[in-house]
C-alpha cells in the first residue's frame, strides 16, 4: 500500500517515470538527457559481445567491426566435436604474416602443427576455436599445438607478443613459452617473450596461473609476472608497486643477492603487495619465512585456523586459506 | 482467458502474470543453457543484465570504474554460475555479486590508501569543467546522496533507461516497490536539485 506523502501526487499507472510511456515529463526527460553521458556503452574490449561473435551468431559482422582486445589465458573450452586437426581462422590486421612460410592473405586458416609468423609491421587476429581470440603482434612466432574439443587448446609462443581473451572454464587453454606455461582461469592478458626466452605476463581481467612444474604464480588483474629460462615464473607483483619493490623482486627471483633483496621487498611492501608476500612464503629460505609472515600479518592478520607455526612449516591448507582471505587486498 | 484489452486499456492481472511467468521461464532456460556451457546463452544474459549491473555500480564506485568492473562482475558470474540454485533468480544473484565486488573494490582502495576512510572517499571528480559529462556527474553525485533504497532504481531509470517493469524484472523487486522507490526518490532528487514543481512546493 502506498503511504500518503505530503506534496506527492498519487502515482499514475502509466506515468512516464515508471513506464517510460505516456505524456513525457519534461523534468524527467531533461534529467535523462543530462545523465546520458554516464550510460553504459559497450567498450571496445567488450569480451562477452566478442564471445557471441565467436559463437558464430554474428561472426561476419564482428570480424568487420572495430578491433577487440583479447588476451591469452590458459583456459581451453574446446568446441564440442572439434577434431584435433581443426584449423583456426586467421585475419590479417596489418602487413603480411606467414603460416609455415607461406604468405597469409587477408584471411586464412591456422592448423595444428603450423607456425604463424609476423614481420616488423604485421599483426594478425586468430580465432581460438569458438572461445575467444588472440591478437598476434609484430615480430612474433606462434605455433598451434593442440585444439581439441572439451579437452585442451594449446599454443606455443616462441617469441613476440600476444594479447588474447578467452571465454572458457579454467585450465582449458594454455600458452607454452620457453620458461613457463600460461594457464587461463578466465581472463584477458598480454604475454611477451624475447629472443632469450624470457617472458612477461600482465593480466587485465581475471586470473592466470603461470607455471613451470610445481612452481606456480597466481597472477590477478593488474598484476605482472616475469619469467626467465633456468628459473621459471617469478613472483607476481602489481604493476603499480614501487620501482624499488619491483627491482628488488627481480633480483630476488632471478639474480644472486636474494637476502638483501628480500629486506628491500619487505621494507617497500604496501598492503596491496600482499599478493607478492603470500607467494614469497613458499619461496624464501626457511629462516626467512617468519619475516615474511610478520610483514604480511601487519597488513592483514591471518584468519582463524591459520597459525604462524603452520605457515612456517609450509602447511598447504593454511596457506590456501590465507590466500583466499587476502584476496580482497588485491 | 480472453486476451482482448478491457475498455480501460489495462491488461488483466492474469495476462500480465502470464507474460511475467513466460519471461521468467525464458530466463531460467537461458541460465540452464549457460550452465551447460552454452556461451551464446550467457552472452544473451549479459545483454539483458549489463545495464542493471552498470547502473548499480555507478552508485557504488567511481563512475570511470563502472564499465570495467561490470565486465568483472560477469566474469565472476560466469565462473560461478553452477552455484546459482534457482535459475530464475539470475538477476538478483547478479545484483548480489555486483554489490559484493563493489564493496571489495572499496576495501582495496581503502587498503591501498593506507588507512584512509574509504566510506569518506568522495566519488572521483571530473576535472573537465563545463562539459556535459561534468553535469552528469554532478547529478549522479546528488543521486548518491539519497537514501540507498532510491539510488539504484533512480540510476537504472534515469541513467540506464530501464523502465520500471524492466527494473523489477532485473532486480527481483515487485512492480509496486520499484514504483514507490522511483516516485519518492524522484521527489527527493528534485528537491535537492532545486527542481521541485511549483505545485509540490506550494501544496
Amino acid at each position: 500500500m502506498i503511504e500518503s506523502q505530503p506534496n506527492l501526487r498519487p502515482f499514475d499507472d502509466d506515468d512516464y517515470l515508471f513506464s517510460g510511456e505516456g505524456p513525457v515529463d519534461a523534468t524527467i526527460a531533461e534529467l535523462e538527457a543530462k545523465l546520458a553521458p554516464l550510460r553504459y556503452r559497450p567498450p571496445a574490449t567488450d569480451w562477452l559481445r566478442a564471445q557471441r561473435v565467436f559463437s558464430g551468431s554474428n561472426r561476419g559482422a564482428l570480424l568487420a567491426a572495430a578491433a577487440i582486445l583479447i588476451m591469452v589465458t590458459a583456459v581451453s573450452w574446446v568446441q564440442v566435436g572439434l577434431p584435433d586437426s581443426a584449423a583456426w581462422s586467421v585475419r590479417t590486421l596489418a602487413g603480411t604474416a606467414t603460416i609455415d612460410s607461406a604468405d597469409l592473405s587477408a584471411t586464412g586458416q591456422f592448423a595444428v602443427g603450423q607456425w604463424l609468423e609476423t614481420g616488423a609491421r604485421s599483426r594478425v587476429r586468430v580465432d581460438v576455436a569458438d572461445i575467444g581470440g588472440v591478437t598476434v603482434h609484430e615480430n612474433s612466432r606462434l605455433r598451434l599445438l593442440r585444439s581439441e574439443a572439451l579437452r585442451e587448446h594449446r599454443l606455443q609462443l616462441a617469441q613476440g607478443k600476444i594479447e588474447a581473451f578467452i571465454f572458457a572454464p579454467p585450465r582449458l587453454f594454455f600458452v607454452d613459452t620457453p620458461s613457463a606455461i600460461a594457464v587461463d582461469y578466465g581472463c584477458q592478458y598480454t604475454l611477451e617473450v624475447d629472443e632469450s626466452g624470457a617472458g612477461r605476463l600482465e593480466v587485465t581481467l581475471g586470473w592466470v596461473s603461470f607455471e613451470d612444474g610445481d612452481r606456480r604464480s597466481f597472477v590477478p588483474r593488474g598484476a605482472v609476472c616475469l619469467t626467465e629460462p633456468e628459473h621459471g615464473p617469478g613472483t607476481p607483483f602489481f604493476a603499480d608497486a614501487t620501482a624499488a619493490f619491483r627491482e628488488a623482486l627481480r633480483v630476488f627471483d632471478f639474480e644472486p643477492g636474494r637476502e638483501t633483496a628480500l629486506d628491500v621487498i619487505l621494507d617497500h611492501a604496501r598492503p596491496r603487495d600482499a599478493l607478492t608476500l603470500w607467494h614469497l612464503l613458499t619461496r624464501v629460505e626457511n629462516d626467512q619465512i617468519g619475516l615474511v609472515y610478520d610483514r604480511l600479518a601487519e597488513f592483514r592478520a591471518p584468519p582463524d585456523g591459520v597459525k604462524r607455526q603452520g605457515i612456517l612449516r609450509g602447511n598447504r591448507p593454511m596457506l590456501e586459506r590465507w590466500r583466499r582471505d587476502l584476496n580482497y587486498l588485491w | 482467458m480472453s486476451l482482448a484489452l478491457p475498455a480501460d486499456g489495462n491488461l488483466p492481472i492474469g495476462h500480465a502474470s502470464m507474460q511475467a511467468r513466460s519471461a521468467h521461464d525464458a530466463e531460467a532456460a537461458l541460465v540452464s543453457a549457460a550452465r551447460s556451457g552454452n556461451r551464446a546463452a550467457f552472452a544473451t544474459l549479459y545483454d539483458r543484465h549489463v545495464r542493471m549491473v552498470h547502473g548499480m555500480l555507478l552508485t557504488r564506485v567511481p563512475h570511470h570504474d563502472a564499465a570495467d568492473l561490470a565486465q568483472e562482475v560477469f566474469l565472476h558470474a560466469m565462473n560461478r554460475i553452477e552455484t546459482l540454485r534457482d535459475p530464475s533468480s539470475f538477476g538478483p544473484w547478479l545484483a548480489t555479486i555486483t554489490r559484493r565486488l563493489a564493496a571489495q573494490l572499496h576495501r582495496q582502495r581503502a587498503a591501498s590508501a593506507k588507512g584512509e576512510d574509504a566510506r569518506a572517499a568522495p566519488p572521483s571528480s571530473d576535472t573537465d569543467a563545463g562539459s556535459a559529462r561534468s553535469e552528469a556527474i554532478r547529478i549522479l553525485t546528488v543521486i548518491r546522496s539519497l537514501p540507498e533504497t532510491y539510488q539504484d532504481t533512480l540510476t537504472l531509470r534515469l541513467v540506464e533507461g530501464l523502465t520500471g517493469p524492466q527494473i523489477a524484472a532485473c532486480t527481483g523487486l515487485s512492480h509496486g516497490s520499484v514504483r514507490v522507490n522511483l516516485h519518492r526518490g524522484m521527489a527527493m532528487l528534485k528537491q535537492r536539485l532545486g527542481l521541485a514543481d511549483a505545485v509540490e512546493q506550494t501544496s
